[in-house]
């Protein structure tokens, strides 16, 4: 999220768009109706506007009345849209349409003269100093004070030369403004000449990019997103959504109505977030966004819409992804993902010295300059710093290492990063046959350990799936119930070990949440009977590696350092206080506040300050200092951060805190308010009062409600920010460092160079979208144009492939591919269902009282006797057509299989494991009432997937039949959207 | 005291039980939220000797709970807490009922998990099997070193995770691919907290691998 759930109370829309959050996040719903019902008394209520193709429990909460006679009450725009499964973008692009013709259309109305007002308005670029070009080979070089005196600029294709950069009159908050080269897909660049130019040509393009007057301008960004959008008007997308043409004319009315053009702040330098006439529209979606081979694009296309609208950095406003799991954002922060290693770092690649990794990492340029060494800590930052520091805990110590003249000592460790990707999830199981990795010229992967998932239910194709958990010689479940991975079918002499873990409540440590909200977990109690805390089997687990050789290469790197002959566990593991031997639960210490904790609480501590801070870089006998993040006494100290993760730790050289600091000061949010003219905390400042900022529960009731939001309850990543992206207009905070002026919200993604187009000193690597849609006869290739924005494709599998009797979308606006191959989205050997044999769509959902694949609801009785088996929601017409009445079991099939019989024999259904009745098929919940008041429409089928052939509870698995086709940049498959058919069963 | 947490039965469970269905089937919203259940604890005050604060093991909301536990240690029940300004005291269905979730006979490794309750007695400490034949119970740190360096036993042999990993080769520091090993996979987990989230992929980067993937992706 880039908001949190707390900022919901501030919205005057709620945008819902793939998520159905009054049964998947109920917790947000309290706030969705605080703003709805006005409970802080406002003056307003938001309106709330969903579109799915199921008409959720969160649609069926529209249409709660409202006051006629209050211009600020917006709950008159309520509307619940049905799309078909797949097609947000189409009408995404739909609504952006018709609000930029509105727009033209309608020029003397308040809303559009703010609207271009807000993309025509200037800042001072205070940080145009031109500090880096680009060379020859596309590399961005900073440069030296003493070339940039005698630098000149041209904006103008070297028409004329200046002695300075443009300072004035840049766009203010994102790239509308800016101008297109059309034919190299970036943007437009200003010349530089500098004093050292020693390329092939007398100037270099600059990082600078070239804007426009206003954005009228034919190549500006926003002409293009206009024309972009043009052939996506209402009659077009109501057929391809199945929506109405007035459902398009009236969400482009929410939107406008509720958007930074209508707002009464509009053009005050701080937002007035608790005036009646505040608006700003909140974006909620999950997995009915990501869930899609378009899955990318979807969001990309909430986050054109909300920065063309000024919905960005507003308190309410915002793009705010849903996620799942409870710690689902903290286990992506800690990179457990097959590209990723912790705090968004990728992978080292196969050759890649360890300063062009470096160099590539968000913080200063360690390359092209003699003035910075990556080797040297001082020198780095931010993301650098912590990957630096990661290398040296992760495989050595901060022993070693850490200055230029040690380079040497610190390649040693850096040399044992495993260089190069891991393998995707969906083609890991392809890799356990045997047989797939012989025909495919890949490695046989023999052995999987699986920690806390259950891929037997919740991996698409589990025909797929399961073939190769079954190949494997040897498999390591970790989980708190016995579950269908761990008594999957498995080859004769397959090993299968199932080790105990415990339930939240018995081990501390912290969790992040949706909002990146860092909370602790108290350990309430030692885990329960034999089961142990994740951590304890971990360190176990390494321990075990350790004892068994399996770190030999590690300290083989230690020869001839301060760690030669030492023992891996002792250096690497010992650190966070169990030294290998011994009860777990019983190690103990004490906190930096004098408290002594036990077992987990303890270790726990241990590493989240390996994270955050210094193992033992700080010292009690040191004086706080003000600006600081250590005492002036501690050790070793050079300014900067020293934790691992660098989100979750200070940034810079700056006296921003991280989520663990000594120093009781939260000393950066908010300086406004809490801070005097000096710098110095006023007398009402709140004191954080504790090191470890995850286990502050300060409820801070003084900023409730306003933008500020509970600062000192728990920590928020980045430097506890709680609304990112903000452009210093919200009151009592500062400019974000991400998007002040200066620092544009994008709505275009440039196609040539990766690197951005950022004038500042803080210039990033974008990753490169590498999904590309097929060239649609009917669109004239518009979706590849050089640079992009997001364009509709059709699912996988689509009704309109043009076998069935829809008309043959796919030929007119396409599938995605991964860079433009066909076909490459999904394995060869995966079947792909058509419109003619299965026609109807299948979409996977969820339900407020079962979790995701199931093991921790459907063995409590509770939750099993609330929901005890899987259902399938269908049409009356359809159902009718089939014969199947309200109660009545339902088979479904797809090209990969169906939901009664063992797919492919792969689940054990005799001998002491045999499974129980799962596969009854799905029970029919058939729609009553009008077409438009149904749960589904015609031609679409809704079956949950949480349940599958262990537990307390079992039934039919989706999984069985779900499409295992990928988004190109995410591998998320496609569980919104494949093709089905249903017939009424027996059992 | 009892030695094992409270499951208890009769009134106590039934009215949970009604307030649960009450919550899921919920079809009036509330400006209070939509499927929340708000209630302190059941706890008899006089057994509560600790109270704890946690947060809910379902979704990203990250509502907060409070944990009740009496002398000895038995979690006594696991409600919402007030204090929280994301959830402000409600649970959802799945959240109010994790205190069956902790008091669970069918989870591994607990005194109650007797073969009566899913076929096999899991209340060891760590659990094998050969093909598709039954559990048997193996001491933790037996099955952790044979799980990193084989059974060489007759019967059952198998090779452990060094072997494997080292099977297409060593692995070897460098710039090479040969530092990456490609034959064993690892998954998880949304489900742990962020420090054995980090520890995990530090011991994967540590055995010399990058095949790792967990639920964000699907």
């Amino acid at each position: 999220m880039t908001n949190n759930w707390v900022d919901l109370d501030n919205s005057t829309m709620f945008f819902v768009c793939g998520a159905n959050p009054a049964e998947n996040h109920p917790a947000s719903i309290g706030h969705v109706n605080t703003a709805r019902f006005d409970v802080n008394g406002r003056g307003r209520n938001a309106t709330l506007v969903v579109v799915d193709p199921r008409q959720t429990r969160t649609a069926r909460m529209i249409n709660s009345g409202y006051d006629s006679t209050n211009v600020n009450d917006m709950r008159k725009h309520d509307r619940y849209v049905r799309i078909r499964p797949g097609t947000n973008i189409a009408f995404i692009n739909g609504v952006l349409n018709s609000i930029i013709t509105w727009m033209y259309a309608n020029p003397t109305a308040p809303a559009s003269i703010n609207f271009f007002a807000w993309h025509n308005s200037t800042a001072a670029n205070s940080s145009s100093t031109g500090r880096a070009f680009i060379d020859d080979a596309g590399t961005q070089i900073t440069l030296s004070g003493t070339e940039l005196a005698g630098a000149m600029y041209s904006f103008d294709g070297g028409t004329s030369w200046s002695a300075a950069p443009i300072t004035t009159g840049w766009p203010k908050y994102c790239d509308s403004r800016i101008k297109v080269d059309t034919g190299t897909g970036d943007y437009q660049r200003a010349m530089l000449k500098t004093t050292s130019n020693t390329g092939t040509t007398a100037y270099r393009w600059s990082n600078m990019p070239v804007f426009a007057a206003d954005v009228e301008d034919p190549d500006c960004v926003f002409q293009k997103l206009k024309t972009h959008v043009a052939k996506y008007d209402a009659t077009t997308v109501s057929e391809i959504c199945g929506c109405t043409v007035a459902d398009i004319a009236a969400v482009r009315d929410a939107f406008i109505a509720n958007s930074r053009c209508s707002s009464s702040d509009f053009g005050a330098a701080t937002q007035a977030l608790t005036a009646p006439g505040y608006r700003a529209t909140c974006i909620m979606y999950a997995m009915g966004a990501t869930q899609y081979t378009s899955g990318s694009q979807n969001v990309r296309s909430y986050a054109v819409i909300q920065t063309l609208m000024g919905n960005m950095g507003r308190a309410g406003g915002g793009i705010n992804a849903l996620r799942g799991i409870h710690n689902v954002q903290g286990s992506t922060d800690m990179g457990t993902l097959y590209d990723l290693i912790p705090a968004y770092s990728g992978n080292p690649a196969v050759g890649q010295t360890y300063a062009d990794y470096s160099n590539k990492l968000f913080g200063n340029r360690v390359l092209g300059t003699t003035t910075k060494s990556a080797y040297n800590e001082a020198d780095i930052a931010w993301q650098q710093r912590g990957f630096f520091n990661m290398t040296r805990e992760w495989f050595g110590s901060r022993a070693l290492g850490g200055t230029v003249a040690t380079s040497a000592e610190f390649d040693k460790m850096y040399d044992c990063w495993p260089k190069g990707n891991g393998v995707p999830h969906i083609e890991s199981f392809r890799r356990m046959d045997p047989a797939w990795a012989t025909a495919n010229l890949v490695p046989n992967i023999r052995a999987a350990v699986v920690w806390g998932q259950n891929p037997a239910v919740t991996e698409p194709n589990q025909s797929a799936v399961r073939t190769g958990l079954e190949s494997l010689d040897l498999l390591v479940c970790t989980d708190m119930f016995a579950n269908e991975t761990a008594q999957c079918k498995r080859k004769a002499d397959g090993v299968t070990y199932l080790l105990p873990a415990c339930s939240h409540v018995e081990e501390a440590g912290s969790v992040t949440s949706s909002g990146r909200w860092i909370q602790w977990r108290d350990r309430a109690r030692a885990p329960k009977g034999n089961s142990k805390s994740d951590l304890e089997l971990l360190h176990r687990f390494a321990k075990a590696l350790n004892d068994g050789g399996a770190f030999s290469h590690i300290t083989a790197q230690w020869a001839g350092t301060a760690l030669a002959g030492l023992d891996a566990y002792d250096v690497l593991w010992g650190k966070y206080g169990w030294d290998g031997t011994g009860d777990f639960e019983a190690v103990s210490g004490v906190d930096y506040e004098g408290n002594t904790l036990v077992g987990s609480e303890y270790v726990a501590e241990q590493v989240f300050k390996e994270m955050c801070a210094p193992v033992a870089g700080y010292s009690t006998a040191g004086s706080a200092v003000a600006g600081q993040e250590f005492p002036a006494a501690a050790a070793g100290f050079v300014g900067g951060h020293k934790g691992t993760m660098w989100i979750y730790s200070t940034g810079n050289n700056n006296n921003q805190g991280g989520a663990y600091n000594p120093e009781y000061i939260q000393n950066h949010t908010p300086p406004a308010v809490e801070r005097d003219a000096s710098g110095a905390l006023t007398a009402t400042a709140i004191t954080w009062g504790i090191a470890n900022k995850a286990k502050s529960r300060k409820g801070d009731a003084k900023y409730s409600g306003a933008h500020l939001q509970y600062p000192r309850y728990g920590w928020a990543w980045l430097l506890n920010r709680r609304i990112f992206y903000n452009n210093g207009e919200l009151s009592g905070d500062v400019a974000d460092v991400f998007v002040a002026p200066g620092y544009l919200a994008r709505l275009w993604t440039i196609a040539g160079a990766n690197t951005l187009a950022d004038w500042s000193w803080l210039y990033r690597t974008y990753n490169q979208l590498s999904d590309m849609p097929d060239a649609g006869t009917g669109v004239g290739g518009n979706h590849v144009h050089p640079g992009r924005f997001p364009a509709f494709t059709e699912p996988y599998e689509t009704p309109y492939d043009g076998t069935g009797t829809k008309p043959n979308y796919v030929a007119t606006w396409g599938r995605n591919t991964k860079n433009g191959v066909t076909g490459s989205l999904i394995f060869a050997d995966s079947a792909r269902g058509t419109a003619a044999n299965f026609p109807l769509v299948l979409t996977s959902i969820r339900c407020v009282e079962h979790f995701q694949g199931g093991p921790i609801t459907r063995n409590n009785p509770w939750n099993v006797e609330l929901e005890p088996e899987p259902w399938v929601e269908i049409n009356s017409v359809d159902a009718l057509a089939k014969g199947i009445k309200d109660g009545d079991y339902v088979n479904i099939t797809t090209a990969r299989g169906d939901s009664i019989t063992d797919q492919n024999n792969r689940t054990i259904m005799s001998g002491p494991l045999a499974a129980g009745a799962w596969n009854k098929g799905f029970k029919a919940r058939v729609g009553v009432g009008t077409l438009a008041n149904q749960r589904v429409a015609p031609g679409t089928v809704a079956i949950p997937w949480h349940w599958g052939d262990r537990g307390l509870g079992v039934g039919a698995r989706a999984n069985d039949l779900c499409i295992d086709a990928w988004d190109a940049n995410t591998t998320i498959p496609e569980y919104k959207a494949c093709l089905c058919k249903i017939d009424k069963v027996t059992p | 005291m009892a030695i094992q947490d409270k499951d208890t039965e009769g009134k106590f469970e039934l009215s949970r039980r009604d307030f649960l269905k009450a919550g899921a089937a919920a079809a009036v919203v509330g400006a209070t939220g939509a499927d929340m259940v708000f209630t302190a604890s059941r706890a008899v005050a006089a057994d509560v000797a600790a109270t704890y604060t946690t947060t809910c093991p379902y979704c990203s909301a990250q509502c907060g709970q409070k944990v009740d536990v009496d002398a000895s240690g038995n979690v006594l029940d696991v409600y919402g807490d007030w204090n929280n300004p994301t959830s402000r005291g409600g649970l959802c269905s799945k959240g109010a009922g994790s205190y069956q979730l902790v008091t669970n006979v069918r989870r591994l490794g607990v005194p109650e998990h007797t073969a009566a309750v899913d076929g096999f007695d899991f209340t060891g400490t760590a659990w094998k099997r050969v093909g598709n034949e039954a559990w048997t119970e193996i001491a933790l740190d037996d099955a952790l070193t044979e799980i990193v360096q084989g059974d060489a036993a007759t019967t059952n042999k198998h090779a452990g995770l060094k072997a494997i990993r080292d099977s297409l080769g060593a692995v070897t520091p460098g710039s090479t691919a040969a530092s990456n090993a490609k034959t064993v996979m690892f998954f998880g987990s949304s489900h742990m907290n962020n420090e054995p989230n980090y520890v995990y992929r530090k011991l994967i980067a540590e055995f010399g691998t990058s095949l790792v993937e967990h639920q964000a992706r699907i």
